[in-house]
């Protein structure tokens, strides 16, 4: 079906059409500056993953190295006991962030486990290094949800400035081109009905 | 029966003989799973174990040796001459309870179940308490340490007040470790002169190598009440164990200290701070060795031969840890051979 099917070919339509064509394309510039500032961002945040997942690799190593030791050392049954004085657990308060009109969650550690015995040096070095492992998690996990977000953003927005560059910008502007059309020949129409009045007019005087 | 010191030191000679060495060690780690663990163990004076090969194989293997440990104990010190027997007793039984005390109490700390604190403890009779079940079976806490009153542990008591203040549980563990201390060395004072330096060096530099590594953890901290946490000290002064704490970098608090104790701090400085325990034991190992060095047909072969057994058992506990959690060889004997034999 035609985009014109159903148009009305007036002249309030066509002010009507044309102010509307100002708002979308108004809107589309926004739609790209926000795509391009998403890109940017996501292209900054997947870099900063990469480098945040190796480090997270190698900071887990180092972890299980300090816990492999301290296990070693001090034995599964003296580890398993000493852990046990570890009483509050780690509570996390998840909220809502925003960037760019993104909403993701935002992880902050409301309270930390403590460490109320006398642990061993080599299991205290363990424990704190673990406890900064799943910190570091913790965060990672925050960040690659909001580059998800981000990612899932860009596409949708990105989909939106196509369908109004190739549809709805150049549908409108066939609609303003055929009602002009249409509202010239109507003019010519009339400008040809009243010469030929003003003809008759004149041969009958 | 107590037999004479001579017949025991000669037995004990014997059984040093036992002892695994470097190399059977070596053997045992390089083992590719548990089962052939097991089948290399076999092969030497442990024998056959048998442990059921759960999910708590590790836990069940450690009990395993613990248990043979402490039956070479009980059969030397069933025959030493009394005062011996009754050092070696406290040395070992001693500290064998303090550990169990300590998991007793970390169990009500966290509302543990019986079951749960049972499962944790070595098996070894009650030394100075007539038995563990009351203070597993204690409603709280407090309630279990108030039981200790009237025992040799009684000062616990009086640390509850400071338990309770902080909500922690290292003021009864120092106290333990400080009833542990000052027990071992009253009871090495009644043994011959000629043997109490061995028992001077062992359990001061234990409490020494403590103190320190309490002190490290405590690195940079301004509210230390130093008496509190450090109720004794032998070579290593408050004053030291206060410019540990105070020191600006860890390599320099470490350099701060005198030999032995500052080679078997030195693993921290590198950041390898498991190693340390290593050391301790290496240092354990080397204070004995000296000792019987000096007089082979003594008191000091019998300490020597327990305290290398110690050491055995907490190689294999590391050994058996490693097997399970399929570690390689290089990574099990960074951490738990001492380099003899």
């Amino acid at each position: 079906m035609s985009v014109t099917s159903g148009v009305r070919p007036t002249k309030g339509y066509l002010m009507e059409t044309k102010t509307r064509i100002q708002v979308v394309e108004r809107g589309t510039e926004f739609l790209k500056l926000k795509r391009d500032q998403l890109a940017k961002q996501l292209t900054e945040s997947l870099d900063v993953l990469r480098g945040r997942r190796a480090l997270l690799l190698k900071n887990l190593k180092e972890a299980y190295g300090a816990l492999t030791a301290a296990y070693l050392s001090l034995g599964p049954m003296e580890v398993k006991s000493q852990v046990r004085a570890i009483r509050k657990p780690l509570t996390l308060e998840v909220l809502p962030r925003s960037v760019m009109g993104v909403v993701y969650p935002s992880v902050r550690v409301k309270d930390k486990p403590e460490i109320a015995a006398e642990l061993d040096i080599t299991l205290a070095n363990a424990a704190q290094q673990v406890y900064e492992i799943i910190e570091e998690l913790i965060h990672l996990a925050e960040f690659e949800e909001r580059v998800e977000r981000i990612a899932q953003e860009l596409g949708t927005t990105n989909r939106k400035v196509n369908a109004l560059e190739n549809f709805v910008i150049p549908d409108m502007k066939a609609i303003i081109k055929f009602i002009e059309d249409k509202l010239d020949e109507e003019s010519m129409e009339e400008l040809v009905r009243t010469k030929l009045i003003g003809g008759a007019k004149a041969s009958r005087r | 029966m107590k037999l004479g010191i001579d017949y025991v030191v000669l037995r004990t000679h014997a059984r040093i003989s036992d002892l695994l060495d470097k190399d059977q060690l070596r053997v045992l780690a390089e083992a590719p799973d548990v089962a052939e663990f097991l089948a290399r163990l076999r092969e030497t004076p442990y024998g056959e174990v048998t442990v059921a090969m759960d999910d708590k194989l590790a836990l069940n293997l450690e009990k395993v040796f613990i248990q043979k440990f402490i039956e070479r104990i009980e059969s030397i010190v069933a025959i030493t001459p009394t005062k011996m027997g009754d050092f070696l007793r406290a040395y070992f039984d001693l500290r064998f309870e303090v550990v169990n005390l300590k998991r007793i109490l970390r169990g009500k700390f966290t509302a543990s179940t019986e079951e749960q604190i049972k499962e944790s403890l070595i098996p070894i009779t009650p030394y100075l308490l007539d038995s563990y079940d009351p203070l597993m079976k204690a409603a709280s806490l407090e309630e279990a340490v108030k039981l200790l009153e009237g025992t040799p542990y009684g000062a616990l008591v009086e640390k509850l007040g400071l338990y309770k203040e902080l909500d922690a549980l290292w003021p009864l563990e120092l106290a333990l470790n400080y009833v542990y201390a000052s027990r071992t060395l009253s009871l090495g004072k009644e043994l011959p002169s000629r043997n109490q330096h061995i028992v001077d060096s062992l359990a001061k530099f234990e409490t020494d190598v403590e103190n320190i590594l309490v002190a490290l953890k405590r690195r940079g901290r301004k509210d230390v009440n130093l008496k509190e946490i450090f109720p004794v000290t032998y070579y290593v002064e408050l004053s030291d164990l206060k410019a540990v704490i105070e020191a600006e970098s860890l390599g320099g608090a470490i350099d701060g200290l005198e030999e032995p104790y500052r080679g078997v701090m030195e693993p921290i400085k590198t950041g390898d701070i498991a190693l340390v325990r290593a050391m301790v034991r290496k240092g354990k190992y080397e204070t004995v060795s000296k000792a019987r060095a000096g007089d082979e047909y003594g008191f000091n072969v019998i300490l020597a031969f327990l305290v290398y057994s110690e050491i055995e058992k907490d190689n294999l506990v590391g050994l058996a840890w490693g097997e399970v959690q399929g570690l390689g060889s290089e990574e099990l004997m960074k951490y738990i051979v001492i380099p003899w034999g």
